[in-house]
């Protein structure tokens, strides 16, 4: 990339685009530190009520879907795969690459969101829901199953969330990649986006054996 | 200088990812081994970290930031290994008679 091209992409604030990615990348970092603790804060909840209330929980546990947390703790690692290679390919400035690694993470995110979302279908039509139609006759220990649930719902909806913002960060990057808004020497944005991603990714890869492994053995 | 990216070769990134994917296949599989709930569970929270560890080092590339990026990404994990120590030195403790 020539001298000016890459001026036209610094920031007026910075010496170098060095310096500039740099800040980019504490950047995130701190805004990661932060969910870390906001997520930290459900996980805490979970593992008092987990240490309070085993058996209940792990009979909670039970009446999830395990495959389909497994299935979609696959199809998350790979799009986060995908991600790590969108960053590789623009890194040796192969557009077309990073456009097509973009959609597949796009596409594997979205599938996530869609098996989840049939995951709550299924979950509801089996009177799973605290407030809304859980059946307390069911269970040996219906109030902490239902906390349970409650922690359940609270945890994979806020991952959700986030899931369907990195979505549209996903989309934004394709919109840039398109008009080949990234190049070797330039593509901070995408390995922003890819931080986030791979901290959501880490988030599921704790929620999955928090709720859906411990009833098993 | 500039065109020299410290970064995982491609084929790493391939590795890495056979790795995570056995990782899961450990733990989905051990779900159905009768092992005992603490031996699982131990288990599966293992398979977690080392999890962890692969996307933080590979993926995220956490050791090819500069150190006050570091830093920033480690008060993350102190502050909540604040949160649950001290809020456990509570909880697990109320039951403890002198």
């Amino acid at each position: 990339m020539s001298k000016a091209a890459a001026t036209a992409t610094l920031a007026e604030q910075f010496e170098h685009p060095k310096q500039q990615e740099e800040a980019s990348s504490l950047g995130i970092w701190t805004f990661l530190s932060t969910e870390i603790l906001f997520f930290g804060g459900l996980i805490l909840s979970y593992s008092v009520y987990r240490v309070n209330y085993p058996e209940g929980f792990a009979e909670g546990s039970r009446h999830l879907y395990f495959w389909i947390g497994t299935i979609n703790t696959f199809v998350l690692l790979t799009s986060s795969l995908f991600m790590a290679l969108a960053v590789h390919s623009i890194q040796d400035g192969d557009q077309k690459k990073l456009r097509r690694f973009l959609v597949l993470t796009f596409l594997f995110g979205a599938a996530f969101l869609g098996l989840k979302l049939v995951e709550y279908y299924l979950d509801a039509s089996d009177h799973l829901v605290p407030g809304f139609n859980f059946d307390p006759n069911k269970y040996a220990r219906p109030h902490h199953v239902e906390m349970f649930l409650f922690l359940y719902f609270a945890l994979t909806g806020l991952h959700a969330v986030h899931m369907t913002l990195g979505l549209s960060a996903l989309s934004y990057l394709y919109i840039k990649a398109r008009r080949e808004s990234f190049s070797e020497s330039y593509h901070t944005p995408v390995k922003i986006v890819g931080l986030y991603w791979h901290f959501v990714d880490l988030v599921w890869v704790f929620l999955y054996p928090m709720l859906y492994l411990i009833g098993k053995p | 200088m500039a065109n020299q990216i410290r970064r995982p070769q491609r084929r790493t990134l391939f590795l890495v990812y056979i790795g995570l994917i056995a990782l899961l296949i450990l733990t989905a599989v051990g779900a159905y081994v009768p092992m005992g709930g603490t031996p699982y569970v131990l288990l599966a929270f293992g398979v977690s970290a080392a999890k962890t560890a692969l996307i933080a080092f590979f993926f995220m590339e956490i050791h090819y930031h500069n150190g006050i990026t570091r830093i920033f990404a480690g008060a993350g994990l102190v502050w909540l290994a604040l949160l649950f120590v001290l809020t456990f030195s509570d909880y697990l403790t109320r039951h403890w008679r002198f």
